[in-house]
């Protein structure tokens, strides 16, 4: 008897290709994305390692320590050094075109370099860094971490690295201000011992160039950075600086504003992903319609199919639009999100009302893919899950393996979020709000298009068989 | 003269599937056509492509005149009133909603969508309703209404499938009520169902179609008469089986014996005779008149179609 009933629920199983794909299918697919996604990180194969940590660097102390010291940050796999002078070429070309010599980019520059994410982060070396060298005195100058809090995970890795490039990179230079100390309380070195030193001085340097410990060290100072954002205390200062707040000169200095920013993007990732979620229920309605004969009663009079799907697909925008715009509001209300500057108001609302029409688009051809309202709710649920998860929705964007947000570029989920990341976070009041944005707002309207042509073209099978 | 609704030897396939291979009919003006069908017979796709649904493979269709096209024609679509089986509405809106909805979808001016409003719900009999979401409605009303939104455009061809399937004796009264009344204002209506005795009762003319093709088509009595015929069943039950049916007498089984006769009075004292004759009891005696069923069985066949 038992027996009979599994046979008969196998069977039944086997004959349901939807609930099959729920049970075999779907935990695979996600499986895999989560695999891809979280196994990426600790991954060093097949391009899915997490993108490397961009850093500017800015040598205004022009020395031999500055340089070692970036070589040693060079050395790490998961850091790409980028010269801040190479990356200002053009601002710094202008601004050499009337000077003598050329000029070092200034380091708001570099800042900036972080604040609009050409950067994940800068270092910038001070002038007077290698003659202070383990100067344990508090008016040395401060290597300057410049970071970005939507990524602070940058800084404790910059701050670490550098302190233990400090003491493996310059070995040579430690020596000789040990010897220079020593000098100044025992007494000038006989010739003989000035030899032996300058042997031991070259020695070193040969080690130092001959060897890549600074690299191996480096990596292990990493990971024993603790959380001392500014290392006072150690062989070279370090101050940490938020790329957002250095730029805010008047204001002063507000982890809620910080955090701020971070909710914001969060709110727009949320909003996003169940903006599609709810237009899947919706967009359900449309089948149960159809299949109830209400669709067929209401393009039997003077309305078209195609009229009677841009009403939907206008219905849904509108409520897409509102729900975005709750969204935001509750988070300017509930958790202080600073929209209040003009180009990131109408930069939001210009990028949640192309986001409602991509998603609308998106959805309704879903909808019109699919036959019955069970399998949209199927297939949506995954989709969304998925394009949520590439996208940014889960895991913030800037925490994404490298493929993941290549990938990404496929969804216009991506896409929108990477906008509202470039609006909320890496504004640059110097810049257009519609120069940064318009590749973003042009690649989603393309999508939004394409999608509801594909919507259009499905749908007459529903006015004519 | 320009009938209302004319339908000429539609065929459409499916794959292999034949789903009309001759179905015609004409409706006429202020007429109650029944299209009578076992399932699968193909009504469904006779009304989809009279309604622009479907794309017919042959044949020609024309309402009012006016040749109707794959995917609507807004001329037809003005003569056209289309109700579906199914429960067509909004559920959350109410009843006055629904009825404004449709008829701002089906192009009336907003003063006549008010006055159209108020017929449909006093034609209904939901006017102390109108405000209550529909989803709180019976069958009977939800069917009621239903209807209304088809009509609201004052249409002169009227498809109606299955319009009392579900709904209690009351509601149906009420619904051939609203029929007749549609009728009277001079609207011809084609209606499906599996409802024999009210097709039986309410239509001028019936169109019977079996594997996509119209096999008779007429007046009730014509259909009678050319089928079955107009005798009566006499059926007696008798007190024991018999050992031998008498002449001219059928074996009904279970004790009872039929004989179709054309004067009752006359041949049903006779037939009673042949029995005391023989020697069997009659326990009971009814007399059946000839039916739709029959006829629709006679023309369709009594093999299970699904």
């Amino acid at each position: 008897m038992i027996i009979a009933m599994l046979k008969a629920q196998w069977t039944t199983l086997v004959r349901d290709r939807v609930a099959l794909f729920l049970v075999f299918l779907l935990p695979i697919i996600f499986f895999s994305v989560f695999a891809i996604i979280f196994g990426g990180s600790g991954s060093d194969s097949g391009g899915r390692e997490p993108a490397a940590t961009r850093v500017a660097v800015l040598d205004l102390d022009q020395s031999k320590t500055a340089r070692s010291m970036a070589d040693s940050l060079a050395d790490m796999t998961a850091v790409n050094v980028l010269s801040a002078s190479e990356l200002l070429a053009p601002a710094a070309d202008d601004k050499a075109a009337d000077a003598a010599d050329p000029i070092l980019p200034s380091e708001d520059d570099v800042v900036r370099l972080v604040r609009n994410n050409t950067v994940d982060a800068a270092v910038i070396f001070p002038d007077g860094l290698e003659s202070t060298l383990a100067n344990f005195s508090g008016d040395r100058p401060a290597i300057k971490v410049v970071y970005d809090s939507a990524n602070p995970l940058a800084q404790n890795m910059l701050s670490g690295v550098l302190q233990g490039a400090a003491f493996t990179a310059v070995p040579d230079v430690l020596v000789e201000r040990g010897l220079e100390q020593f000098e100044n309380f025992g007494g000038p070195f006989s010739q003989q011992q000035s030899a032996a030193v300058e042997q031991i001085k070259n020695l070193l340097q040969q080690s130092d160039t001959g060897s890549d410990t600074g690299s191996d060290s480096a990596d292990n100072t990493q990971a024993a950075s603790g959380t001392d954002l500014s290392m006072s205390n150690g062989l070279v200062k370090i101050d940490t600086v938020s790329a957002r707040e250095a730029l805010k000169k008047d204001a002063p200095k507000s982890k809620k504003s910080e955090s701020a920013g971070v909710i914001a993007y969060y709110a727009a990732s949320v909003a996003v992903m169940f903006l599609m979620f709810s237009m899947a229920g919706s967009a359900s309605a449309l089948l149960e319609y159809q299949e109830n004969g209400t669709l067929e009663r209401m393009i039997s009079g003077q309305m078209s199919i195609s009229q009677l799907l841009t009403s939907h697909w206008v219905f849904f925008v509108l409520t897409g639009v509102a729900q975005l715009v709750v969204m935001f509001l509750f988070a300017v209300l509930a958790f202080g999100v600073d929209l209040s500057q003009p180009p990131v108001l109408v930069g939001t609302m210009v990028m949640s009302i192309v986001t409602a029409m991509a998603s609308a688009s998106f959805i309704i051809m879903l909808a019109t893919l699919c036959r019955s309202r069970k399998q949209l709710e199927s297939i949506s649920t995954t989709v969304i899950l998925i394009m949520s998860a590439f996208g940014g929705s889960m895991i913030p964007r800037p925490f994404l393996p490298s493929f993941v947000r290549e990938t990404s570029k496929l969804t216009f989920n991506g896409w929108a979020l990477d906008g509202f990341l470039k609006v909320l976070w890496y504004y640059d009041p110097d810049s257009s709000i519609f120069a940064t944005l318009s590749v973003h707002i042009l690649v989603i309207l393309l999508m939004a298009a394409a999608f509801f042509a594909i919507a259009q073209w499905r749908v007459r099978r529903w006015a004519i068989a | 003269m320009t009938q209302p609704l004319i339908a000429e030897s539609l065929k459409r396939h499916f794959g292999d599937h034949v789903a009309l291979e001759s179905a015609s009919l004409e409706l006429r003006p202020a007429e109650l056509l029944a299209l009578l069908g076992p399932n699968g017979a193909g009504k469904t796709t006779f009304i989809r492509s009279i309604a622009g649904r479907l794309r017919t493979d042959a044949g020609s269709i024309t309402i009012q005149g006016i040749p109707q096209k794959p995917g609507g024609h807004p001329e037809v679509a003005r003569h056209l009133g289309v109700i579906p089986q199914e429960i067509a509405l909004y559920e959350t809106l109410t009843a006055c909603e629904n009825l404004k909805l449709f008829g701002t979808l089906f192009g009336l001016p907003r003063a006549d969508t008010e006055d159209r409003t108020r017929w449909a719900l006093e034609w209904t009999g939901l006017e102390d309703r109108s405000s209550e979401p529909v989803k709180n409605f019976s069958g009977g009303m939800k069917r009621r209404l239903n209807i209304a939104c088809g009509v609201l455009h004052r249409p002169t061809v009227i498809l109606l499938d299955e319009p009392t399937v579900g709904v209690d004796p009351q509601s149906r009264e009420r619904i051939w009520e609203m029929l007749e009344r549609l009728r009277q204002d001079g609207a011809a209506i084609l209606l499906t169902t599996h409802q024999l005795d009210e097709a039986q009762q309410v239509a001028d003319r019936i169109v019977i179609i079996d594997h996509g093709k119209t096999i008779a088509a007429g007046t009730f009595d014509e259909l009678l008469n050319q089928s079955i015929g107009t005798q009566r069943q006499v059926v007696m039950t008798l007190a024991e089986t018999p050992v031998k049916i008498p002449q001219g007498f059928d074996d009904l089984g279970e004790r009872q014996i039929g004989l179709r006769v054309s004067d009752v009075a006359r041949e049903l004292s006779a037939a009673l005779q042949v029995m005391n004759d023989s020697g069997l009891v009659v326990n009971d005696v009814s007399i059946n008149s000839p039916n739709l069923q029959a006829v629709f069985l006679h023309y369709t066949g009594r093999e299970l179609r699904e």
